[in-house]
């Protein structure tokens, strides 16, 4: 039986979009037939992430409308063969489309393909309903942020309300010598808040919009960045492998590093 | 020795932190979140926990403090209600939150310096109330017999 996986936050800009860019690509590194949908409705960008915007003809919309066929829609990876996206439209709003409808798109999806990876829109209206309506497992991503953790936990309520029974989280942008500064919540925190299993821990990295400049997903490259790695370890824990989680913690500065800190703390 | 006391003067303020205050802040959001009960519930909650244990003892609703709490996806409401006198006999049902509140100690009660503390916990049902307005955080006075690593302590 196929995955379907939903990819949602609440929050807005925590890394849903990123996160589904990655998992899918490094998915389909590992042999995996693999579509990712964009169901952020009016503000896609799953393709620019991807890069395969300009190879969008039709769109979800278009398919349940009738006005094309299932595989006319899906756009095909050239890196890697077996990535597939099925696009998100992007004018045409007042065709609202409703979780039956998108129901059926996905399960449609699943017949042809090993993971349907679903990319939420923020908030927790029609556009999150449609995203899940689906799913059988989410990906739950949050920053170590009040309000990115406040909301994934409305969204774990929503999710088991709505019968995704499995919901692991992951916990984006961690920046550890923050942490080490007791001026972030660290991953422990965030997820003795949450009380949901961990799938991820991935690192603040500059990389992220490197890649996203040129299209091209971190885990694409020959020597991934630290948050590339993280990305790909989690692929891994998808497909059922038991990988550690990337030490992230920054090296020890020393204490004059610390009497420094405290200093210009205390001063600024 | 040395090496100790600048590294204590250092972590001085981790009580304060901004991480513990950012997590103390979300326990109790979260747990109203969860819980999805509006001010008005909860407050005509309160009112009737409050009514049927003053049947059996008498409470110094000065010093009451209901709050919630949420650990492990499981919310719970505490209810710490300082005893000042145990009844004798416990007042009729019908007795209203008045009547209690005016009714005079009688010689034969026993003071009572102790307080009872109730745990309620809850199961998370959230969806059915997705549209109900988050409980704000002042509706519920905080606990304060309860933040041993609260900020400013
Ligand atoms: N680990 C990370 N490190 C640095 N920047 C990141 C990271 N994850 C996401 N970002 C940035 O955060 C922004 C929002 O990411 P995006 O994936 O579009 O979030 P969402 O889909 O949840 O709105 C983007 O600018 C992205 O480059
Ligand atoms: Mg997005």
């Amino acid at each position: 039986m196929s995955r379907i996986i939903v990819v949602t936050s609440g929050k807005g800009g925590v890394g849903k979009t990123t996160t589904t860019a990655n998992l899918g690509m490094a998915l389909a590194k590992r042999g995996k037939k693999v579509i990712l949908i964009d169901a952020d409705f009016g503000l896609r960008n799953l393709d620019l992430l991807l890069g395969l915007e300009n190879r969008i003809v039709y769109t979800a919309v278009e398919v349940l409308a009738g006005e094309c066929r299932l595989d006319q829609a899906i756009v095909r990876d050239k890196r890697q063969s077996t990535l597939a996206l099925m696009p998100a439209a992007q004018h045409r709003l007042k065709d609202a489309i409703q979780p039956r409808q998108m129901r059926q798109l996905v399960l449609a999806l699943a017949k042809k393909f090993d993971y349907v990876i679903v990319d939420c829109p923020a908030g927790i209206e029609q556009g999150f309903q449609n995203a899940i309506a689906a799913a059988r497992e989410a990906i739950v991503v949050t920053t170590p942020e009040i309000a990115a953790v406040r909301d994934a936990d409305r969204v774990v309520g929503l999710l088991e309300a709505g019968g995704v029974r499995s919901i692991r989280l992951i916990v984006n942008r961690l920046r550890s010598h923050m942490v080490a500064a007791n001026d972030m919540m660290s991953v422990e925190d965030v997820q003795e808040l949450l009380a949901i299993p961990l799938i991820g821990i991935v690192p603040d990295d500059e990389q992220v919009i490197v890649s996203t400049n040129r299209g091209e997903p971190l885990v694409l490259s020959e020597d991934p960045s630290l948050a590339g790695q993280a990305f790909d370890n989690i692929a891994s824990r998808l497909e059922g492998k038991d990988v550690e989680f990337l030490d992230l913690s920054p090296p020890d500065d020393g204490w004059l590093t610390r009497v420094k800190n405290f200093f210009t703390r205390r001063l600024f | 020795m040395f090496m100790q006391l600048i590294g204590r003067l250092f972590n001085r303020n981790r009580e304060t932190s901004s991480r513990s205050a950012v997590k103390q802040r979300l326990q109790l959001v979260i747990a109203h979140d969860r819980a999805a009960l509006s001010p008005a519930t909860i407050e005509s909650m309160q009112k009737e926990i409050l009514a049927v244990v003053s049947r059996y003892v008498e409470i110094d609703t000065d010093k009451l403090n209901f709050s919630l709490k949420s650990s492990d996806r499981m919310t719970s409401l505490t209810a710490d209600l300082p005893i000042r006198r145990i009844r004798k006999t416990p007042l009729e049902p019908e007795a209203t939150a008045t009547e209690m509140g005016e009714a005079t100690a009688a010689k034969d009660e026993v003071l009572f310096n102790e307080t009872i503390a109730f745990d309620f916990e809850l199961e998370d049902q959230p969806g059915d109330q997705a549209d109900e307005m988050p409980m704000s955080s002042e509706s519920v006075p905080e606990n304060p017999g309860d933040k041993g690593d609260s900020i400013g302590n």
